[in-house]
């Protein structure tokens, strides 16, 4: 297996160990989810300031890649 | 939904009520998912959002784009999304070149040449629009999971655009952890304004009109409720480009080995493959009225560039209807393997060669805020975002040779952006 994408893998085992392990150490029980409801608990509450910060920081910077793939095709890098 | 509202108004009665709790408990006791569904009958069948960004560098580029955005939800769960974007690009941008002890020309996309003064560093003149539609399309799989499918499309004088995508999620371990997987495709051309460039030429053409770009990326990540008030994501992307990657209006500066001035200019080139790869820790928190956001990120790639990225936003609401939401981020890159401030004359000539200080050594700091506000005259929300960004790199390398040792390779760029949304459900 070639080396990133061995790294790659290595992350996904990764995250899915701290995502089983954290369901044992702790949890929340639907009854306490009432802030989780708020529609202000997400990733990119703001929708369009993310898309548009997106676009952004494709164009002045080396560096992409985040929360999703695919989307948006620019000439402007 | 129907049980609440037919316990609450429908009979009114002691008798009634207990029946609708028992109900309620026997159904899986879930108050949240009551709650949640009484919710949903009152939520918006439609969205809408809408902004318009003024972006502007420091006697470089100006853009304005206009996007809006409207989503369907249906009553089952599903929902579509369209979005339509549309760029109005104008300035200049470093053409690669480096500044000099002499008078230089560069050329702008369309071919016309500009002179260049002594010490000045280059710039290239260009003008484009460009405009994107981008649809998308999620669908609940059972109780449990959600397909999500999408495609883009975009158009540019010289470049289109076209790209597919598709997503799974799954929640699991009573809805406290969620799963995602994903994939997209990408084929773009991008059609040089003035024809191609053969690499490491001054103006030779290629002949070829059309160059094809594509990329596949894959996505897997995962977001957990940690506490009542906590989520916390992590998500990895891997993406692969090939094809025609090289800048086709970038250009690397020739220079005298002793003096250091320019004597020439010769189109870049890059690799025609790129492997990315990057890893994105996100975190929400709700504090007693406060939510902030937190994320980091580590990117890589084969051409060399690593880059952290950390990005902090705070929102507080002072009422139901008006919230401020500073914001700041920073960013630090390492240069790509092949990025040259310039071949000196008589030196190899080397594999690659990049002059576009965005695969150079480059800081990124922006700060800003968003304030949003309800108007009773208006339905929905307003926001209004306001943000200072600067950009620099390393001053000169250690290898300069003659005057480039005088110069700012890299000067700081200023860039102001300020963005107008609406946004209303109904």
């Amino acid at each position: 297996m070639k080396r990133p994408l061995r790294m790659f893998v290595l992350f996904a085992t990764l995250a899915l160990a701290a995502s089983l392990t954290s369901c044992a150490a702790m949890s929340v029980k639907p009854w306490d989810r009432d802030l989780m409801a708020d529609k202000r608990m997400r990733f990119a509450a703001l929708p369009l300031e993310a898309a548009v910060d997106g676009h952004i920081y494709f164009s002045k910077e080396a560096a992409t890649g985040g929360m999703s793939v695919g989307g948006g095709g620019c000439g402007c890098n | 939904m129907q049980l609440k509202t037919t316990a609450a108004s429908a009979t009114g009665s002691v008798r009634g009520a207990l029946r609708a709790a028992a109900s309620v408990l026997l159904a899986g006791g879930a108050v949240a998912a009551v709650a949640s569904a009484a919710h949903a009958a009152d939520a918006p069948r439609w969205q809408f959002d809408s902004s318009g960004l003024l972006y502007g560098e420091l006697h470089r580029t100006t853009v304005v784009e206009p996007m809006a955005r409207i989503t369907r939800l249906f009553s089952k769960g599903s929902s579509l999304t369209a979005q339509v974007d549309f760029d109005a690009i104008t300035g200049a941008s470093p053409s690669g070149a480096q500044p000099s002890g002499v008078v230089q020309t560069t050329t702008t996309p369309s071919g016309n040449t500009k002179t260049v003064p002594a010490g000045d560093l280059p710039l290239t003149d260009f003008h484009d629009v460009r405009g994107a539609v981008d649809l998308e399309y999620a669908q609940p799989i059972g109780s449990h999971l959600t397909a999500t499918t999408g495609g883009h499309w975009s158009k540019e004088q010289d470049y289109r655009s076209l790209g597919g995508r598709a997503q799974l999620s799954l929640e699991a371990f009573q809805r406290l952890s969620t799963f995602t997987l994903g994939a997209s495709a990408n084929a773009d051309v991008i059609t040089p304004l003035d024809g191609t460039r053969a690499a490491f030429t001054e103006d030779d053409r290629t002949g070829v009109d059309s160059n094809d770009k594509h990329a596949r990326s894959w996505l897997v990540g995962t977001s957990r409720v940690m506490t009542r008030r906590w989520l916390l994501g992590a998500t990895g992307t891997y993406s692969e480009e090939w094809g025609y990657l090289s800048d086709p209006y970038k250009v690397v500066s020739t220079l005298d080995p002793v003096t250091g001035h320019t004597t020439g200019a010769l189109h870049e080139k890059r690799p025609d493959r790129r492997l990315r790869r990057d890893v994105l820790v996100s975190s929400v928190y709700h504090h007693t009225t406060d939510v902030s956001y937190l994320s980091y990120r580590y990117y890589w790639d084969d051409w060399g560039v690593q880059a952290h990225t950390g990005d902090f936003r705070i929102r507080h609401d002072f009422d139901e209807t008006h919230f401020v939401q500073p914001h700041v981020r920073f960013s630090h890159q390492g240069e790509a393997d092949f990025y040259s401030y310039g071949i000196v004359e008589g030196s190899a000539k080397p594999d690659f060669a990049t002059s576009d200080y965005r695969l150079g050594m480059l800081n990124t700091v922006t700060v800003g805020a968003t304030y949003g506000f309800d108007l009773a005259s208006v339905p929905g929300q307003i926001t209004v975002r306001g943000e200072f960004m600067r950009q620099w790199g390393r001053g000169y390398p250690d290898v300069a040779v003659g005057s480039q040792k005088t110069y700012n390779l890299a000067p700081g760029v200023n860039t102001g952006t300020l963005m107008l949304g609406w946004s209303v459900g109904w």
